[in-house]
Formats: C-alpha cells, structure tokens, sequence
C-alpha cells in the first residue's frame, strides 16, 4: 500500500515538477524582460516602486541619459531631469545585481524601507529632497524560499490528503489481505505521502533558487530564524495533511468534496476566530463558534508574520513562534494521525 | 487437519442476516466450490473469512489457528470485482505483489499474463472487464499460497481463458493447495471441484463430495394420464427429499432405494416412470429453489 501511495505521490510530483518548471520559465522571462531589457529602461524601477512616488515616465520626460563604465567594470546609467529635479543613477553590477538611486528634490518622503526577496527599497530624506535606494541582489534570508515551499507543499498535502478514502473506495480488498497490521499499513502509507510532500517542498526550492541565479548570484543568509520557519511549516504541512487523512478516513466517495472545501473553510476559522468582529450579537456568536474551531485547525498556527516589511531589514522580517506554534502543530498532527488510523482500522470491505 | 475451519459464522447488517450460522470445514489439498444464487451471502462468507468485514459472531480457523495479518501470506483472494488501481499499469500491480508478499513469483505472474494475452505496460483502465479478472487471478496464482480464495474467478472470462482458470485451479490442487472458490458457472465448478457447499439467503443448505450427493440421490420421473391425481403419502416417503410437479409431470428427488419410490409412483398411476441420475445443476437447483408449491400440496393433500 505504501509503494502504491509513493507511486501515486511521484505521479503528483511529475505535474509539480512541470508546473514548477513553467513558473521557472515564465519567472527569469519575466526578469530578463523588465530588469535587463533594456540599458536606458527604467520599466523595473517603475514596476516595483509600489509607492507610485517614483515613476520611471516622469523621469525620462526632458532627462539627458548618460553611459559610463566604472573602474571595476560596472556599468552606470545617469539619468538627469534638471527641470523636474530628479537624477537616477543606475550601477549594473551584471550578475551581481543593481543599485538604483533616485534623487528627488521635490519629495519630502519620510524614512521608509521595503524588502521583498532579494530586492529593498529605501527611502531616506536627504538635504534638498529624498533618495530612493533600490537595489536588486540583497542578502536574502533562506525562511522566504522555505515559506513559499511550505505554501506548496499544502497543496500538495492537500491533493494526497485522502490516501485512506482512495483504497476505501474500491481497493481494501488489497491492503486488507496484505500480511502486514493496518496501523503498519496505514503508517507506511502517510509516511510515503509525506516523503513526496517533502519532496515538493525542495523541488519548490530548487525552482526559486535557479530562478534567482538565473537572474543574480546566490546571496542567501541562514540563521536560527530560518531553521525555525522551515521546522515550523513542515510541521504545519504534517498537521494539515493528518486532519485531511483523519477527516476522509472512513470515507469511500466524496472525498474530493473534503479536500476541496478545506482550505477556504480552514482559512476562514482561522480568520473569524483572531478577526475584531465587533460587539454585535451575530458577530460575537461566529467569533465563539470560530474560535473552538481555530484550536484544532492547523492554519490558525501556521503562520510566519509578513511576507515583507517596513522598516526593518528582510532578515528577520518572517516572525515565527516555535515556543507556542510547533508544539500545537505537533500534537495536532499527532492526534490526527491516530484518528485517521484508529478510524481506517475499524473500516470493512 | 482441515486448512479452513468455519464455525458458526453470522454477519448482520441491522437486522438483516447476510450469513447465519455458516460452518464449513475446507479440507486442505481439496477444491471446493461454493454455490448459491445471488444474494446467498457467498462473497460475505469470504470477506468474513479474510477479515475483510468484521463478523457478528462465530470462527474462522486457518490450520487451527485464527486469522492473522501474516496468515495472507499463505492465502490467496480473488474478489469478485476488479480491486486494481485503474491508474497503475500491469507491471506496477505485478510489482505491487513482490513487495508484499515474500512468496510472490514475479516471472510466474508474467508468465500467466501472457497466457491470458495480458500486456504488462497496459494500465488496468485500458483493460477489459475480463482482463482484469485475468491479471487478478494471475497475480493470485503467482503468490505459490497453499490456500486459495477465489470470488467468481472466470467472471468475464471468454471460455477459453475460463477453461484455463479451471485447469490452474486444478493444477493447484495437484500440488497439494487447497481451493476455495465460487461460481456461478455450475459446469466449471462440476469439473473442478471435488467439494461443493451450496449456500442459499445466507445459510448452508448442502454441502459434500461432489460424486457422493451424484451417487446417492437420484430423481424419479413420472407422468400422470390427468392432471389431477394424487401420490397416495409417496412424497411424504422419508427417501423423498423433495416433490415438484410441472402440469402431467411429478419429479422426485430420491435418496436411497430409488427403484423401490419409482415402483410406488407406477402403482400410484404415473406412467414411463423412469430413474435418472443427478447433475450438480440438479443439485444446485434442488437445494436453493424452493419446493413447488402445487408439490407441496399434493404432499400433505394425499399423505
């Protein structure tokens, strides 16, 4: 039963692997198509530039561009717009990224940093104005893969969720007359999902480092925070994917209803048991029937704070709690997996 | 010692009884066959036997011991609907089966696929509802199990993959395994099975040695000049199991001393009287069909 589980998680794993592989594709055409394309293009500074401050139009309108290559190779861009009081200096590193900056005399902006990946932007008030820092191949922290890959192995979890209600429907007869115990049986076949949910979560990995170099050199950092987050998801994930089994244990048909309603009703536990629903009766009445519910769901714990931030470095920026959130996570799994066996134990053919 | 002891099984599902106080004994190294129309309650005697569904009450003993996870590597099952995974190819099945079960030949299971035109890169949802038998029953024949459980084995078969079953089901028993298997194909059962066991709604109604329930009953025949006429407590003979009658025509079902009922039913009237001798359909027929009703009557009505 386990071989037929791997079997059907590496048939899950090849459409990961082609999914994955189109993502790769359409990510570095993207990245070559807005931060490379052109020397004089300021597209990439205009298209992350989410503030709307800075607008790459604006800028080149009457500007006077000029070209130069520094001592140690690099390539500087100056564009000029006397008459708007803006000046963009553009080091090209190659492979080794861009440093972007954007004077601008008319903007009084206040102190401001914004990080997503390996990309900052800084704003910061200087004499005269404001200078946006863009640079595009920061230090990177290791969590921001491992919480992407964390997103992808729950769906992955969620697609391989219901191994027990699979051989309910229709297959018993083969587990059942194996000469093995069904809790070995029933171990073995979680532990083959798990192994290919794990590989999902490292082949999502690979896919956003070789979509990184493709672009710049690696600059990853690892730090304790990271081996936290990616400790955390996997526990997450495990969690997920046990209620999942324990949910669909006994089921024959209509599994795939379970699995498909999972994550909006998860996510929507999660969300009405921590929201501020006011003081409205109503409202007051979702939020203690959402929040009994919340314990036992494990997205409610699965969570590593903002994807980026503001005013503060990207590393660190993934707030995780191994002190509170793990240990739900874990036992939740646990629990799960004894409910999904103790169930699949009791089914008949 | 017999390889399979069934002692009182009973299987309800509410109130309904699907087994009711089954026992059987399956001698080792026999082919047996068990019989019954649809609904008898045959595949809930195997599911019940394997562990497959949980029994309300009784036992179920394998050389005298009860049913264990490791006792399946010494049975075989074929159940009686495909259980393959209709995304897996042939081969896969075939791999599946190495990996579980140390007995397993590999080489014998490709072997017999071949035998039933069976390609192994083929998955189960190209097959047909026939191949599909066969690739189950070829894997269940690869296993080198000393008992063998068999749902329908030749359902969907052509007749020249279902004689081929047939033989492998002897062959086993050749080599000293023993055979339990179900059918409603009454010839194949007849030519392979030395035991038979007719089930009816969920009770044995007979069971013994295939030549023995041939040997000692036979059917007298006789036909009536009207159709009103009386059997003067004849099918109230404790030789006479049973009594039906079709219009002229009065069958009786005779154990022992038939020559002497066939005489009384001359003397009561019946003309070309004669005695035959059973089939297993006979007996199949006899044991699960109830007594006809005119029969019965003229059972009480002339004692």
């Amino acid at each position: 039963m386990a071989y037929v589980e791997w079997l059907r998680a590496a048939r899950c794993l090849k459409i990961t692997a082609i999914v994955l592989g189109v993502a790769l594709v359409l990510i570095v055409a993207l990245e070559y198509t807005f931060l490379v394309g052109s020397r004089s293009s300021l597209s990439g500074v205009e298209l992350h530039t989410s503030t709307g401050d800075v607008n790459a139009r604006k800028i080149l309108d009457g500007a006077t561009t000029t070209y130069s290559t520094l001592p140690d190779g690099t390539k500087r861009t100056t564009i000029v717009n006397a008459a708007k009081g803006i000046r963009v200096t553009v080091d090209d590193h190659g492979y080794f990224g861009r440093h972007v900056e954007i004077f601008e005399r008319s903007v009084k902006g206040t102190e401001k940093l914004i990080g997503i990946g390996p990309v900052s932007f800084r704003r910061a008030a200087v004499p005269g104005g404001s200078v946006v820092t863009i640079d595009t191949n920061e230090p990177e922290d290791f969590a921001y893969l491992a919480a992407i890959a964390t997103f992808v192995a729950l769906i992955i979890a969620t697609i391989l969720g219901a191994p027990f209600a699979r051989q309910n429907d229709g297959h018993l007869e083969i587990a059942l007359t194996s000469p093995a115990p069904r809790t070995i049986l029933g171990l073995g076949t979680m532990l083959a999902d798990f192994a290919g949910i794990a590989a999902a979560w490292l082949m999502t990995v690979a896919m956003l480092f070789l979509a990184h170099v493709a672009q710049n050199a690696p600059n990853y950092t690892y730090g304790p925070l990271d081996t936290e987050v990616i400790v955390l998801g996997f526990a997450g994930v495990l969690a997920w994917y046990a209620m999942l089994c324990a949910a669909t244990a006994s089921m024959r048909r209509a599994y795939g209803v379970v699995l498909g309603i999972s994550w909006p009703v998860a996510a929507l536990v999660a969300v009405l048991a921590k929201a501020d629903l006011g003081d409205a009766p109503m409202a007051q009445l979702v939020h203690w029937g959402a929040t009994p519910l919340s314990w036992i769901d494990p997205f409610t714990y699965l969570h590593f704070g903002p994807a980026f931030t503001e005013n503060g470095r990207p590393a660190g920026s993934l707030a995780v709690s191994l002190q509170n959130e793990l240990p739900a996570l874990l036992i939740l799994a646990l629990v799960y997996v004894t409910l999904a066996i103790v169930q699949w134990r009791r089914v008949e053919a | 010692m017999s390889s399979i002891k069934i002692s009182n099984l009973r299987k309800t599902y509410g109130q309904f009884a699907a087994v009711d106080g089954f026992s059987l004994e399956i001698p080792a190294g026999s082919v047996f066959g068990l019989l019954g129309p649809n609904g008898a309650g045959k595949t809930t005697v195997f599911k019940c036997m394997l562990g497959l569904a949980r029994t309300t009450s009784g036992v179920v003993l394998f050389d005298g011991k009860p049913l264990v996870p490791e006792t399946f590597e010494r049975i075989a099952y074929v159940p009686e609907r495909s259980v393959l995974y209709e995304w897996m190819t042939v081969a896969e099945h075939v791999e599946m089966n190495r990996r579980a079960f140390k007995a397993f030949d590999p080489a014998r299971a490709l072997e017999l696929l071949a035998q039933f035109n069976v390609e192994p890169a083929k998955r189960s949802r190209a097959l047909s509802k026939g191949m599909r038998t066969a690739v189950m029953v070829a894997l269940a024949f690869a296993r080198n199990a000393p008992i063998l459980v068999l749902d329908e084995p030749t359902s969907g078969l052509d007749p020249i993959n279902q004689r081929h079953v047939l033989s492998l089901i002897i062959n086993e028993a050749a080599r000293g395994n023993s055979v339990l298997f179900s059918s409603h194909q009454i010839g194949q059962v007849e030519r392979a099975a030395e035991h038979i066991a007719v089930m009816d709604r969920g009770r044995l109604v007979l069971e013994g040695l295939v030549d023995d329930l041939k040997s000692d009953r036979k059917i007298v025949e006789g036909i009536f000049p009207n159709v009103t006429y009386t059997l003067n407590g004849i099918a109230n003979d404790p030789r006479v199991l049973r009594a039906d009658r079709t219009e002229r025509i009065v069958r009786l079902l005779v154990r022992d001393d038939a020559d002497n009922v066939a005489t009384m039913l001359s003397n009561a009237g019946a003309t070309g009287v004669r005695v035959v001798d059973l089939n297993l359909e006979d007996i199949f027929l006899f044991a699960v069909s109830p007594a006809d009703a005119t029969a019965d009557v003229i059972a009480k009505g002339s004692s």
